[in-house]
């Protein structure tokens, strides 16, 4: 439990990721896949499992390489190295898995120029040890694919009336598809971030109160000129 | 850790010595580990179109014959929605069954929904995505799809929803997903078409 709290742990490492800095909710990266892909449950697994494969596989290289990659050109060498694990994810898929290539479309290839894998390679990959990047990338994908999935989930279930394709009772008469579509996908996006929020300013204030042995926070509202 | 950084290799001290060199030598290293990597990776998983097809063909439907392609020159069938075309016609006798497998283009909520329609003995028994860019997941919607399925195509007009105007037999559409099921029924309109045309012309 004492490890757990340590924030230079090993699991700290990963539960940063998935917790106090998701990149969906609380870092806000990766919104262009987030809100495109999440029409299903399962398009969140999927989106999020290759994200996260590329995010360990190239935080590991990173690592590896940040000894001799030069700074001047360490943000070419960094989309280099992420473009060819993309690359080979996108064949493999192709050829293994044509159903999956086919939902990822063309936010398989956009992975390239997601912000979290580039925001993990320069903030934490081009200073830590292979190990810490590894984890890193996986608390990192662990994260979005959670995240995803929950979004994909909310979706889903208003929009079509199913759970990872399965059709829940006589939901799918009532289902109001406009929560699949776009707008839906802004709306969604927006009153879970609100919830993440909320929560957290909770937790804040909580651990505040705790520290300062207080009741109750109270905000001070300063009015400019009065 | 610190003892390492103290006494960095002799490569990596010559190329923090070196920035101009280092830069080149990097990065030309990380696109030929990079290249010969993709080389590998895209000679094992390389698919021909020939391939592609062959697997769609029988995914779409399993036999152990052969598919045989049958030319569509002299076969010339109106579609009444312009952005529906059959792209190919292929035929496969398996035991006294006769398959016909369509494959069509189309353009419902986006451009691009590529389907496959199996014809056996004159009566659809699957329609199958290959390509597309819909959202709401129409056509893979099996109960929108069965109502295509067990009519003998020879004897009616076409297929058309509840939302379009055309001739023919009627089927449901789903609700709020109206363009991708017209377009759906569009491509099967189509289909019936050429196989009156290729197969159908003894009834």
């Amino acid at each position: 439990m004492k490890k757990r709290n340590n924030p230079n742990s090993k699991w700290s490492i990963v539960t940063s990721g998935i917790i106090k800095n998701n990149p969906t909710f609380r870092l806000v990266l990766g919104t262009c896949p987030t809100l495109a892909l999440t029409t299903a449950a399962m398009n969140g697994i999927y989106m999020g499992l290759a994200t996260t494969f590329v995010l360990v596989c190239s935080n590991v290289m990173i690592s590896l390489l940040r000894n001799i990659i030069p700074d001047k050109v360490r943000i070419p060498a960094y989309v280099l190295i992420i473009a060819t694990f993309v690359t080979v994810l996108d064949m493999v898929i192709e050829y293994a898995l044509p159903d999956v290539y086919e939902i990822l479309g063309l936010y398989l290839p956009l992975i390239v120029v997601n912000c979290i894998i580039l925001a993990r390679a320069e903030a934490f990959a081009s200073c830590n040890t292979i190990g810490d990047s590894a984890l890193d990338g996986l608390g990192m994908g662990i994260g979005f694919m959670l995240s995803l999935t929950l979004m994909g989930a909310i979706r889903e279930v208003i929009g079509a009336g199913t759970i990872f394709g399965a059709a829940i009772g006589n939901l799918p008469e009532y289902s109001m598809s406009v929560i699949a579509m776009a707008p839906g996908g802004f709306l969604v996006y927006g009153l879970m971030m609100a919830a993440v929020n909320q929560i957290s300013i909770r937790k804040r204030d909580k651990a505040l109160r705790e520290e300062l042995r207080i009741e109750e926070l109270k905000p001070i509202i300063i009015k400019e000129g009065k | 850790m610190a003892e390492q950084e103290k006494k960095p290799s002799r490569i990596v001290t010559w190329l923090r010595e070196h920035p101009m060199p280092a830069c080149v030598i990097v990065l030309s290293l990380i696109a030929t580990v990079a290249g010969l990597l993709l080389g590998g990776i895209n000679r094992l998983t390389y698919q021909s179109p020939e391939e592609k097809l062959a697997k769609n063909l029988n995914k779409a439907y399993a036999t152990e014959g052969k598919w045989e392609e049958v030319p569509l020159d002299g076969i010339s069938v109106e579609a009444k929605d312009k952005t529906v075309s059959v792209t190919g016609v292929y035929k496969n006798t398996d035991g006294t069954d006769v398959v016909y497998i369509y494959s069509t283009t189309a353009k419902g909520y986006k451009s691009g929904l590529e389907l496959m329609v199996v014809v056996k003995n004159d009566k659809i028994i699957k329609i199958m995505k290959t390509s597309s860019n819909e959202t709401l997941g129409v056509e893979n919607n099996e109960s929108f799809l069965s109502q295509f399925y067990n009519i003998d195509i020879t004897t009616i007009e076409g297929f058309r929803t509840n939302k379009q105007k055309t001739d023919g037999t009627e089927v449901n559409a789903v609700s709020s997903a109206t363009k991708t099921s017209n377009a759906v029924a569009a491509s099967v309109d189509l289909v019936v078409g050429y196989h009156k045309a290729i197969a159908g012309g003894a009834k």
